[in-house]
């Protein structure tokens, strides 16, 4: 028997959810963002049952997806993916002790289905203490069903809702279905079954206190700003500790593959391909992760409904609403959870503009690329490349809020959508929570981002090391030169040695399948100013960005280690086919801009394309992006070479 | 192409899975919107 | 009157709102019906209002362009 949990945003109806099915799940006080549906197995009064999560929502008649979910579990013909739609054989309405009386009409709304019930209402103690004391079993005889009162901080009550799962019974008190008298009757039942005669109290004066701060024009800005100030030196702090472990892991995993496995094509499709690529992505969990632990806390604490009112000042005048805040936010460490998380924003054609736009953050995969190019900008003088790296996010979110207005002025066309969101009480947030959600939100993007990079990567790899290639000539006379002077002078023929592997590695990745489509695609990318061999790393880092900086030093010095200071410098006074710098001044500003602009992740067009619901959406923001990428690139470089 | 030798195969083997992963990825999208579809036919219906 | 010309504390009770349908059925529906009584917490953008009898009930933020078409009775 299936069992659909039911109840307004905010009531603890997943809370209650996972202390029954004891599994990861979102809890949050952003309302509106238990859109998926939960589903979990266990054992109730002697039946197996499985119970599904259903999002909160105000009422069942409202033209929203959320409120259409539900109807359809209700009516059986929407199912979470993989169970069978059918008509739950239980509800569980849950509702809120300290709201009771709007909590009051969903109730009717439903029991007027004629489907099994039972009833918990949550937050109890909470109630009480407030002064609202409500009657149980008058409670009961209004609604015709079993009622249990419970709270989720001490456990009252929970056992007796669990055994209630598999009781409920169809209502036989008669149920208005006419609006306004079902809000007659929820008047009425709340009148019979609450003594509420509390004055305002002096919590309520406090949350007035805060509420007008955080929402203050400019007093909720600053604190905002400060509070995001103090989450990205948080992430960007703490995370390096985990990152620099984690890299290290995976260069130790390669060295100890590369020691056991005799040498040939399998041993570097592991070390090249599979552990280079996977490594490269989950350096970037610590970020993602230590970004959702974060916002959960802020979720949680009440903070972010009203963050929410400060961004959409900001953001309304470019078409977005303060919903996007979530989005944007995730965006600088990763576009792939930003875009999921996209699914907060209520309005589709919101939801889009937001999905569409996302990308143009600077996430953290864009930050070895600038670090390479603003150090070969500015050599030696960190000042200046702090400030290039700070405008390269400026250029970002610029472009992102410009592509916005053009989005919802063309096709996304339409009035967007005034923001009324109800504010969940203040409260301290749970650290479990936010772990567990952390880790969750952590665990879908290695699986969404890690099984389409481990692919891309070894499809790359592939590319990049077939068809072999001869020995290059230069690399020959290299060699037997070195032969001839080998005794005479050993340390000269050991750097001449050094210079005939670089050549060959150079000469070979001319021959790949990778450096053939370089070759041939050059002329696109020459107006902005790349060679063959940035072409490459161009194509090469579509994939993932971050594959840039290790394509050009492959390319480039033959070896992946840029780290080592002899290949940043290689890298940095590299010479195209006919001798001239590969990385000119306006070669490398012109780059700069491409990467800030263009998508260069095919993981994101993958997650863009589940998320908005078509490949068209993806298709859409791949030429965009790339299409302003490109100008933005070929205006910045033909004025730089005019002008320097 | 060293045709001749085993370990090509083997990695060109997981170059095609990778490929396969990567055309998978397609199928999902799909389904989604098969189900978005029939969602607001039916409520249209409805209406 | 509407709900704008309000000012911070006082407490109203809602007559009607002049918004497209399917707005003022989210309104209702998250406890802004007709003849509710509440109090105004702020003013400006947004606008907050806390709902409900006594000490239950919830706080509703409004974005002004909402609010504007929200009329009140103060009481």
């Amino acid at each position: 028997m299936t069992v659909a949990f039911i109840g307004n945003p905010n009531v603890g109806k997943t809370t209650l959810f996972n202390k029954f099915a004891g599994r990861r799940q979102k809890t949050s006080n952003f309302p509106g963002t238990t859109q998926e549906a939960h589903v979990a197995s266990l054992d109730a009064g002697g039946r197996s049952l499985s119970i599904v999560d259903l999002p909160g929502i105000y009422s069942l008649g409202l033209d929203q997806s959320e409120s259409s979910i539900c109807r359809g579990v209700l009516e059986g013909s929407i199912a979470p993916a993989g169970t069978r739609a059918s008509p739950p054989g239980g509800v569980l309405l849950v509702l809120d002790g300290t709201n009771l009386l709007r909590n009051l009409q969903l109730a009717g709304e439903v029991l007027a289905r004629k489907i099994p019930t039972a009833v918990v209402v949550t937050m109890a103690d909470d109630a009480s203490r407030r002064g609202i004391h409500i009657d149980r079993e008058k409670l009961a005889s209004h609604l015709g069903c079993p009622v249990v009162l419970v709270s989720s901080k001490t456990g009252r009550g929970i056992d007796e809702a669990r055994g209630l799962l598999s009781t409920g019974v169809i209502t036989e008190s008669s149920i208005p279905t006419e609006q306004s008298e079902l809000e007659r009757w929820a008047d009425a039942v709340y009148a019979d079954v609450c003594a509420d005669d509390a004055p305002v109290g002096d919590r309520d004066r406090l949350t007035d206190r805060l509420d007008r701060a955080f929402t203050h024009p400019v007093l909720g800005v600053v604190t905002f700003a400060a509070i995001m100030t103090g989450l990205f030196w948080v992430i960007f702090t703490l995370a390096s500790v985990p990152m620099d472990g984690i890299d290290w892991f995976f260069a130790t995993l390669g060295a100890v593959v590369a020691d056991v496995l005799p040498e040939g094509p399998v041993r570097e499709l592991l070390t090249d391909g599979v552990i280079a690529g996977v490594g490269g992505t989950v350096i970037f969990l610590p970020q993602i992760i230590l970004l959702f632990f974060l916002i959960a806390l802020l979720e949680q604490s009440g903070y972010l409904a009203r963050a929410a009112f400060v961004i959409d000042r900001i953001l309304r005048p470019f078409g977005l609403p303060g919903h996007a805040f979530v989005p944007f936010l995730s965006a600088h460490a990763c576009a792939i959870p930003a875009i999921m998380s996209a699914r907060a924003v209520p309005d589709r054609r919101d939801r889009l503009a937001t999905i569409l736009v996302v990308p143009f953050m600077s996430c953290s995969a864009r930050i070895p690329v600038y670090v390479l190019l603003t150090q070969i900008l500015f050599p030696g003088s960190s000042g200046k490349q702090a400030l290039a790296f700070t405008g390269c996010y400026v250029l970002g979110i610029l472009a992102g809020l410009v592509s916005a207005i053009l989005a919802r002025g063309t096709m996304l066309r339409g009035r967007s959508r005034p923001m009324a969101l109800e504010l969940p009480r203040y409260q301290l947030p749970g650290l479990f929570y936010a772990t567990k959600q952390a880790f969750y939100r952590g665990w879908l993007f290695v699986r969404k981002a890690g099984t389409v990079i481990l692919a891309i990567s070894v499809v790359l790899w592939w590319l990049n090391a077939y068809p072999g290639s001869e020995p290059s000539p230069v690399a020959e006379s290299l060699r037997s030169e070195a032969a001839q002077i080998a005794r005479a002078e050993p340390d000269r023929a050991d750097e001449l040695l050094l210079r005939a592997n670089a050549e060959d590695t150079k000469f070979a990745s001319r021959n790949t399948f990778l450096g053939r489509i370089g070759s041939a695609i050059q002329p696109v990318f020459a107006p902005i100013g790349a060679d063959r061999q940035l072409t490459v790393g161009i194509l090469a880092s579509f994939a993932a960005r971050e594959v840039f900086v290790s394509t050009m030093a492959v390319q480039i010095a033959g070896s992946e280690d840029t780290e080592d200071e002899t290949v940043f410098e290689a890298v940095s006074t590299a010479e195209r086919d006919d001798g001239s710098p590969v990385f000119t001044e306006a070669t490398n500003w012109s780059m700069l801009v491409f990467f800030v602009l263009a998508i260069q992740c095919l993981p994101t067009l993958v997650v863009t394309a589940k998320e908005a619901g078509g490949w068209k959406w993806a298709g859409l923001q791949f030429a965009w992006m790339t299409g302003v990428a490109y100008v933005s690139s070929l205006v910045v470089y033909t004025v730089v070479t005019r002008v320097l | 192409m060293p045709i001749g030798d085993w370990q090509f195969w083997v990695v060109s083997l997981a170059a095609v899975g990778g490929v396969l992963v990567l055309v998978k990825q397609f199928k999902p999208v799909r389904k989604h919107r098969k189900t978005q579809l029939t969602i607001s036919a039916r409520e249209r219906d409805e209406a | 009157m509407p709900l704008t010309q309000l000012s911070r504390g006082q407490s109203a009770r809602l007559e009607s709102c002049t918004l497209p349908e399917f707005e003022s059925a989210e309104l209702r529906a998250m406890g802004l019906k007709p003849e509710c009584e509440f109090r105004v917490c702020k003013m400006g953008e947004p606008c907050i209002v806390s709902i409900g009898p006594g000490a239950s009930g919830c706080r509703i933020a409004l974005s002004k362009k909402l609010a504007d078409h929200v009329h009140v009775r103060p009481c």
